[in-house]
């Protein structure tokens, strides 16, 4: 994908991150191409959010470094690098009640003061709420609508951040399955557009049904990266996560899928 | 600023060309109506402020009409040519203008002090409990006032005790955001406590001062943490009103970023707000404004609690308007709230404190009754 010797949008070489002693992320070398989506997976604690917290410069990391553009993170300040990246965060508790709009227009916080920034901004907006679906309550509460729907609307300010590198903490996380699919579809269609997309998720299978790449984190090391069907073997994924999954060919899709078995089937089932 | 536009990727740009002939396109929604609504509201709270104002100008044990009242101040603002002959006595314009007028603009910048810094505080801490006395600035002001006090420093006309009370309240303020902060980070929950902590030694402070005190002493202490605009007076209202306006401009201007800060501070961070910085500007013009208003008339509770929560519920959380709107709102208050304690025993007066709780609590509890029924899940 990169025939050109450009350095990718986003690097971490050998990050290392400690924590009271202990050690969160050990060398971390993972790089971020231009064009794709990367899933970050690895059991609870391996360091995927730690991960993405490094790539996003907001921790340090004790050794190693992270290049934005081939650029150390730390030189670029907090509005320069709010235009590069935007942070879609797990959850978001707000306090007051904006409204959901009010919460998309902010996205556009890095940008103002830019020429034509108002109409730009409000049609980003509006763009970015018709893409999540989130349109139609545009005028509620943030904080009383459900956990799907601030999620999407989460989702919703962080593209109008209108930024190259998108980071993004479990996004399908209170989705359910219609809108898993059309969150995960809407960030490959964003990196079709030339988007460099990190996604923390839980769901090897869509990680495996989306992602062009996957990286696997192991007791903060990263034991796999590549194309699903090479990182997700299940040799290395039975060490990993201690369950056993095999890989199908399915009836309708074009695809295979990846599939538990053995031990980490439900007893009662 | 090199990073302008930056040439590269416009994800979101460009799947919405791609589908731009789609169906989303339509599902535009209307220009934002709340703005309108915004802006109905600055006028009905400008046409408040200057009714209420002018009440207090013409009401009192010696009445004045409005009429006179707009004169005098017409006059002596140098716009006589607007009006005709003087139709009022010497009386009349040395009650207007040396007496009422003074204690208008002090009632006013108190007021707006403490609206826009609850608003700023609230939204800083993200709480909406939070006022300007959770940072210390009351405590901190009514503590150096006592010992101003009984130290007998400054009389009621000397500047001596507000200065102290300023002293006070903006050294209390640095002493908890000091407390607060560990490797660079202000930790906003850590200051609720530290100023929890802090008020609840300083009130002990000021119970041994009045324990302390003698009896005239202590009826000035009783009286300074009562809150009063009693001792009003140009040179006190000139020296309290453009401290109190330049903190609200840097407020003002910071609610932008307290918009973002309300989704945290990771977040904020990641849409290019620069926290810490924000924080301290937030903190000190916030003691200032309070600070400042609280040195010239005493504690005045509950207004930096109530304004916010009141406007609120009119022009909606975003604080680029929530802050102005607070100051108006809380310069209403006081000012409605003053008009009352010269009236209500008139012809003695009653503490201007006493009336803001009295009168504010019952008002405050109806409008969250109001607002929570309004919104089935709230979000406070």
């Amino acid at each position: 994908m990169n025939a050109d010797d450009r350095p990718p949008p986003l690097e971490a070489r050998g990050a290392t991150v400690r924590v009271d002693g202990k050690e969160l992320l050990s060398a971390a070398s993972v790089e971020l191409r231009a064009g794709e989506l990367l899933a970050i997976v690895g059991p609870n604690g391996a360091g995927k959010t730690t991960l993405l917290k490094v790539f996003a410069g907001d921790l340090e990391p004790a050794a190693g470094e992270v290049c934005i553009d081939g650029r150390p993170i730390r030189e670029l300040d907090s509005k320069a690098l709010a235009r590069r990246r935007a942070v879609m965060p797990q959850s978001g508790y707000l306090s007051f009640l904006f409204t959901a709009r009010e919460v998309v227009r902010m996205g556009r916080a890095p940008w103002s003061g830019e020429r034509g920034e108002r109409e730009h901004g409000a049609r980003l907006a509006d763009g970015a709420m018709g893409l999540t679906g989130t349109s139609p309550y545009a005028g509620r509460a943030y904080p009383t609508l459900s956990g799907g729907e601030q999620s999407r609307v989460t989702l919703a300010r962080v593209l109008t951040q209108e930024t190259p590198i998108l980071l993004v903490d479990e996004p399908t996380a209170h989705l359910d399955p219609r809108h898993q699919h059309h969150v995960l579809g809407l960030l490959r269609d964003l990196a079709g557009e030339g988007a460099a997309i990190a996604a923390v998720m839980h769901d090897l299978n869509l990680a495996a049904g989306f992602a062009d790449r996957v990286a696997v984190l192991s007791k903060g090391s990263v034991v796999g990266v590549g194309p699903p069907r090479e990182s997700l073997a299940p040799d290395l994924l039975r060490g990993v996560f201690g369950a056993e999954f095999i890989w199908l060919e399915h009836p309708a899709l074009e695809r295979p899928v990846l599939a538990q078995t053995g031990r980490g089937a439900r007893p009662d089932g | 600023m090199a990073e302008r536009r930056a040439a590269g990727p416009r994800p979101l740009s460009g799947v919405l060309d791609r589908r731009a002939a789609g169906a989303e396109a339509a599902a535009r929604p209307r220009s934002s109506a709340s703005f309108r609504a915004g802006s109905m509201w600055w006028l009905a709270l400008s046409a408040a402020l200057i009714a209420v104002a002018l009440a207090n100008l013409a009401v009192g044990a010696f009445e004045v009409e409005v009429g006179r009242v707009a004169g005098i101040i017409a006059d002596r603002i140098g716009l006589d040519a607007l009006i005709g002959a003087q139709a009022w006595t010497a009386r009349e314009e040395a009650v207007v203008w040396s007496i009422r007028l003074p204690r208008v603009v002090l009632a006013v910048a108190v007021g707006a002090g403490l609206g826009i810094s609850g608003a700023a505080l609230q939204g800083m801490f993200r709480n909406p409990l939070a006022d300007p006395a959770l940072i210390g600035v009351s405590s901190g002001s009514a503590f150096a006032a006592a010992l101003a006090i009984v130290a007998g420093v400054g009389g009621i006309a000397g500047f001596g005790r507000p200065l102290a009370a300023f002293a006070g309240g903006l050294l209390t303020t640095l002493l908890i955001y000091g407390f607060s902060r560990r490797s660079g980070r202000m930790d906003p929950a850590a200051m609720l406590l530290a100023g929890v902590a802090v008020n609840a030694a300083l009130a002990a402070g000021i119970s041994f001062l009045t324990f302390a005190a003698d009896e005239p002493e202590l009826r000035d202490i009783v009286f300074w943490l009562m809150g009063s605009l009693a001792g009003s007076n140009w040179d006190l209202a000139l020296a309290a009103a453009p401290l109190i306006f330049a903190a609200a401009v840097v407020l003002v201007g910071l609610g932008g970023s307290l918009n973002l800060l309300a989704l945290g501070q990771a977040e904020a961070r990641h849409m290019g707000v620069r926290v810490e910085r924000t924080q301290v500007l937030l903190v000190s013009a916030s003691a200032l404004a309070a600070g400042a208003g609280v040195a010239a008339a005493g504690v005045v509770g509950f207004v930096g609690l109530m304004a916010p929560h009141i406007v609120r519920l009119a022009v909606g959380a975003d604080h680029r308007r929530l802050m102005p709107a607070s100051a108006l709102g809380g310069a209403i208050l006081v000012l409605a709230a003053d008009l009352f304690a010269r009236m209500a025993l008139s012809p003695s007066e009653l503490p201007l404190g006493i009336v803001t709780a009295i009168v504010g609590t019952p008002l405050f509890l109806l409008l969250i009754d109001r607002s929570r029924r309004r919104l089935a899940m709230s979000g406070w």
